[in-house]
């Protein structure tokens, strides 16, 4: 499978954190993974990134959006998984946990990423609270998302 | 793990080589640790430059590059790194589009601009400003040299012909060392997206590469204009690039700096139909405040010379305020001026200590400007007044304010008071009163 994500979120350490550890995720599972960097037009600006995950040789893609801080305005896109604070049924507060709740969804939509480089991680740091909302979402998405995956997947097949 | 994102990489790169004088404008994108000293973009140059003149590495970060002229040889290296290709290039420039180039590629413009005694000029792309790569440490610093200066230091300027033979020898050490680099066939060019770019630029010297550069090659819509009159402005050469429709990627919403000075000032300090003027370049705020025009303090003085009948205001910084304008703003017009200098009053200005004071009638010295952003009292909400959202409504307060230290939750807005100023425009722009 392909994927194409798109992230953004302006609580830079921690999605720095994330952002490390999926792009080592994937490279661990096999996948060429490519980045692109978009202009931040001031210090605060949230970050942008484009990851593309190419496990096989079909040029069929899918497309998630990992909203961290429920800053999407316009998907431009037909068909795309939107994780975000909204679509998670949960709030996004100062602490940024809510950062590795979405991680948690991504790892379970993309099933052959091994999440023991963030677990390893979040114990390493002993970063319990985040560990949990990590496997939270790890083990469930919500109703509305997995419909979303569901129609995905089926497309993709 | 090993992985790196680029202000980490650069991060790297200062610490090895010792730069006595560091600039970075108020957009300071790479966090960097300056040297204090409150110049604006065109006064950072000299300052850089001079620096570099006697000995003392120098290096500056510029969100765009004002124009400069080489007159004279540097001692010691000078950089400046900017993320917009120069529209008038007066120095060699190498282009930066990977992350994974920043460290190599820094490192040979300090080597270029140590060997060839010139300033260099490095584009670092917001592709390889916002990146991420597999870390490489850089080498260390090749050597330092004492800082010296003596009564003919600055009469010694450079002839066109001499500068001419230098550029030369610059264009040789480049094409070395990227002629592993040269491709054959080229159908898209682009510099802040995929596509092949050429790696570098010298004054007036035609780079191979522009050969094979017709109407042929197609250019993202977005960059066509810049790139043509990039090429025609610095070589002559009139493109006529074919048109690609730009990438559309999802939208997301800007955010600016918590206690953005602007923020406030049109939140409660400009009147209805003012024309607006700033010589402040934040992309930020000129996306959030389409009605800013861009014009330099000595233009808006030109402007209030003669009578007008529209109201008009200019915001800039006390840094570039000379004491003579007040001869023209005690008269008409009207300025707020950030004080980004620490200093305590201005002739004719109206000191206010907290953005609540500001009105929309004086001259005005602001308490704080961009790169020093004051901390104030704490900000609260009162939740069962926060109704918008409960009713299906934007909240005025984030649409407003693009504040990073307000969260909007699914039943009221939150204040983040790590992040927050308190510099209370939430308040001003709250509908429902609910920020105290």
């Amino acid at each position: 499978m392909n994927y194409r994500i798109f992230l953004n979120g302006y609580r830079f350490s921690t999605y720095d954190d994330c952002i490390k550890l999926l792009i080592y995720s994937a490279e661990q599972s096999d996948y060429i993974v490519s980045i692109k960097g978009f202009e931040k037009t001031t210090p605060f600006s949230p970050y942008k990134n484009h990851i593309l995950l190419k496990g096989s040789s079909k040029e069929i893609y899918s497309d998630i959006i990992i909203d961290f801080d429920n800053l999407l305005i316009n998907a431009n896109c037909d068909k795309a998984i939107t994780i975000a604070p909204s679509t998670l049924e949960t709030d996004p507060l100062p602490d940024a946990v809510h950062y590795w709740k979405s991680m948690g969804a991504v790892f379970k939509i993309v099933s052959d990423l091994s999440p023991a480089y963030v677990t390893g991680y979040l114990l390493e740091k002993n970063m319990k609270k985040e560990l949990e909302a990590f496997n939270s979402y790890l083990s469930r998405l919500p109703f509305a998302v997995q419909i979303a995956v569901n129609e995905l997947m089926t497309d993709a097949e | 793990m090993d992985i790196r994102n680029s202000k980490e990489i650069i991060q790297n790169i200062l610490e090895r080589y010792n730069f006595a004088a560091i600039y970075s404008d108020s957009c300071n994108k790479f966090d960097i640790e300056t040297s204090k000293n409150y110049v604006d973009g065109n006064d950072a140059i000299d300052f850089l430059y001079s620096s570099a003149t006697i000995g003392s590495k120098a290096l500056g970060f510029f969100t765009e590059l004002p124009f400069f002229e080489v007159t004279r040889y540097v001692r010691a290296e000078c950089l400046f790194i900017t993320q917009s290709l120069p529209k008038y290039i007066t120095t060699p420039v190498i282009i930066i589009k990977n992350a994974e180039d920043i460290s190599t590629r820094l490192t040979l413009a300090l080597k270029l601009s140590a060997e060839h005694k010139v300033p260099v000029t490095v584009v670092i792309t917001h592709n390889a400003s916002n990146n991420y790569t597999y870390f490489e440490r850089a080498n260390n610093d090749l050597g330092r040299i004492s800082s010296y200066i003596s009564a003919s230091t600055f009469k010694q300027s450079i002839s066109k012909e001499e500068l001419k033979e230098t550029y030369n020898a610059v264009n040789n050490s480049l094409m070395q060392a990227f002629s592993a680099n040269l491709t054959d066939n080229i159908t898209h060019i682009s510099l802040q997206h995929n596509g092949y770019f050429p790696e570098y630029f010298i004054p007036e010297i035609k780079h191979d590469i522009f050969k094979m550069l017709n109407s042929n090659v197609s250019v993202y819509k977005s960059e066509k204009d810049l790139l043509e009159n990039f090429f025609f402005n610095n070589y002559n050469i009139e493109f006529n690039f074919k048109e690609q429709e730009d990438k559309i990627y999802p939208q997301i919403s800007n955010l600016l700096c918590p206690g953005c000075p602007f923020v406030n000032i049109f939140a409660r300090g400009v009147e209805k139909d003012t024309i607006i003027f700033t010589d402040i370049v934040c992309k930020g705020v000129l996306e959030a405040y389409p009605e800013l025009n861009y014009l330099t303090i000595d233009g808006y003085m030109g402007i209030i010379s003669s009578e007008v009948r529209s109201s008009t205001l200019f915001i800039g910084q006390v840094s570039s305020y000379k004491s003579h304008y007040h001869n023209f703003i005690s008269k008409r017009g009207r300025v707020i001026l950030l004080n980004d200098s620490g200093i305590p009053k201005i002739n004719g200005f109206s000191t206010i200590r907290h953005p609540k004071k500001l009105t929309q009638t004086k001259n005005t010295l602001y308490p704080y400007s961009c790169n020093n952003i004051k901390k104030y009292s704490k900000v609260k909400v009162k939740l069962h007044k926060c109704s918008c959202m409960k009713n299906n409504n934007p909240c005025s307060v984030f649409e407003k304010t693009l504040c990073p230290a307000v969260y909007k939750l699914s039943d009221g807005i939150l204040i983040d008071n790590t992040m927050c100023n308190g510099c209370l425009a939430c308040k001003v722009l709250c509908s429902q009163g609910a920020v105290l």
